[in-house]
């Protein structure tokens, strides 16, 4: 059964008092060690499928295996969560404790781990996130990007095999955005963990290994940034616009200049110097 | 403006102070009040007032935060002065008007007074000034845990005063948010009676409850989200821990307040 880190099959859910679904029949297969974006404007359901993710949410219909657990198995709730961490949009409103370290520790005091050792694992998360030297902070003295930060921290000390995040750049600043998005990718390709970033900057999107555009509760594109950003029509008629370099080398590309489709500058860069130079 | 407001603000330090185990440090308090209310004799109080000044000295406190902490109590200090003085019956009276008279026994009562009130003041805030929010939470939990037994929620409690300990400067910060764009839109909080003032403060408020609710949903999921599930089976990174100085401080606290106490039948 569990070839897939995570599988939905045929979701649906409904918010009560709702006439239309949030998620209609959704499936998707994510493996392990995948850096994916899921892209979507307000409302496309982006947010509800993460919650399912961790159980936070339970499928009406259809089911949701992560890690080898059923989300509908109360049982085994706590397992599958300290599996899939979840960091979400507001810093402000996850940070539980007073003091940045008593935060970093609060995932791990629930699960009744040994204080020596939460001791070691919380030390080990601040370091990893870049935060050691903030950790005996008060939250509230810290910028958005840093508290978002100590957020991932949080969740990174369960050692989980996933961390899905919700929008988490969208109150920061471009500074804040950039910290929290070298520190996932770093998480990704150094730690191997699965990272389902929901997002709907394309930018974020383009860092990724694959990007799935949700729309109306629906998968509505699913493959590599390349790929997905070849549909700039497509993406545009759901309220996405692709990379302003991407964009450029569609145009370009219609006037028949034979230039690959790039996502993003560097590379946009590399593809001219090859063109011209041949 | 509102962020000058500080709650049981703390003077980081390294001071001996500082260090004993918050959960004595709050039964030394208990033993301070016993012991400053007990001290009716001259000495008694000359010693427990010393043992304040020593206190301060030692945490190396400045004076001026002493004096900050004792600045709204003020008016109550010299209302109580006023009664005190003047309307005591005594008997040795010094000056008399009226049904207003001035007696020896009225002053002495008003000296116990303001001492009771300041040495009060001055050393339950040593407590704060000295102890950080989480240890004084965790420091309650440890100490109410006997109240388990009689499915007291203890933990839930010690995490409710966690979190609003959390939430206060964030919750500060937005009513100055919500005020300055209630200004920015012509609101005045400044003029009129006071009804028309509490009316003014409507347009803060309920944004401000609106957010705090949306706020404790959210928090309440990422809590979920990080396994939590109440008291049961919780550990702690921070074991509370007690050692020789603590046990020290305890004799020396007690020797002191039976000390006190035993002026009191002493005659000189």
């Amino acid at each position: 059964m569990a070839e897939h880190f995570i599988s939905c099959k045929n979701v649906c859910f409904n918010y009560e008092g709702r006439s239309d679904a949030a998620l209609k029949n959704v499936s998707l297969n994510i493996d392990k060690g995948e850096l994916v974006a899921v892209l979507g404007h307000n409302g496309s359901g982006k947010s509800t499928l993460a919650k399912h993710l961790n159980g936070i949410l339970t499928a009406q219909s259809g089911d949701v295996e992560v890690a080898g657990y059923n989300t509908k198995d109360e049982n085994n709730i706590f397992n599958l969560r300290s599996r899939v961490g979840m960091v979400f949009q507001n810093p402000d409103n996850q940070l539980v404790a007073t003091i940045v370290e008593e935060d970093v520790a609060f995932a791990l005091e629930n699960l009744g781990v040994e204080p020596k050792e939460i001791r070691k694992r919380v030390d080990e998360a601040l370091e990893a996130v870049g935060m050691s030297e903030f950790k005996l902070s008060q939250p509230h003295k810290l910028s958005g990007g840093q508290k978002q930060r100590v957020a991932i921290a949080g969740v990174l000390a369960m050692s989980p095999d996933c961390i899905v995040l919700d929008e988490p750049t969208a109150m920061l600043d471009p500074k804040g955005r950039a910290q929290v998005m070298d520190t996932i990718i770093k998480l990704n390709r150094e730690r191997g963990i699965t990272v389902v970033l929901i997002t709907h900057f394309m930018e974020e999107a383009a860092l990724c290994d694959r990007i799935v555009v949700m729309n109306d509760g629906e998968v509505f594109l699913d493959g590599e940034p390349k790929e997905v950003f070849k549909h700039a029509q497509k993406l545009k008629d759901v309220g996405l616009a692709v990379p302003d370099v991407t964009s450029l080398c569609n145009s370009l590309q219609k006037l028949g200049v034979e230039i690959e489709t790039s996502i993003n500058k560097d590379e946009f860069i590399e593809n001219i110097q090859k063109l011209l130079i041949g | 403006m509102l962020s000058d407001i500080t709650i049981g603000q703390m003077f980081p330090g390294n001071s001996l102070i500082h260090k004993l185990d918050a959960r004595y440090k709050i039964v030394f308090t208990i033993i301070f009040m016993v012991m400053l209310f007990c001290a009716n004799s001259l000495i008694g109080m000359a010693i427990t007032l010393l043992f304040v000044i020593f206190i301060y000295l030692l945490a190396k406190i400045p004076l001026t935060m002493l004096l900050k902490s004792l600045k709204p109590i003020i008016p109550i200090v010299i209302f109580m002065t006023v009664f005190n003085v003047f309307f005591y019956s005594g008997e040795t009276v010094i000056f008399k008007w009226g049904i207003i008279k001035l007696t020896l026994e009225g002053l002495k009562m008003t000296g116990v007074m303001m001492f009771r009130v300041i040495s009060v003041i001055s050393g339950t805030a040593m407590l704060t000034y000295t102890t950080s929010s989480i240890e004084l939470t965790d420091a309650i939990e440890s100490l109410m845990s006997p109240l388990k037994k009689v499915k007291f929620p203890v933990h839930d409690l010690s995490m409710m005063m966690t979190i609003a300990l959390r939430f206060i400067p964030t919750l500060i910060e937005e009513t100055d948010k919500i005020m300055s764009a209630q200004k920015s839109r012509g609101a005045d909080f400044e003029s009129g009676n006071i009804i028309k003032r509490a009316k003014a403060l409507m347009p803060i408020l309920i944004p401000l409850f609106l957010s705090a609710v949306t706020r404790a949903g959210e928090l309440a999921t990422a809590m979920e989200s990080r396994c939590y599930r109440g008291g049961e089976g919780r550990t702690k990174m921070k074991q509370p821990k007690s050692d020789k100085r603590d046990y020290i401080s305890l004799v020396f606290m007690i020797v002191l307040t039976a000390l006190v106490i035993s002026l009191n039948y002493i005659k000189f």
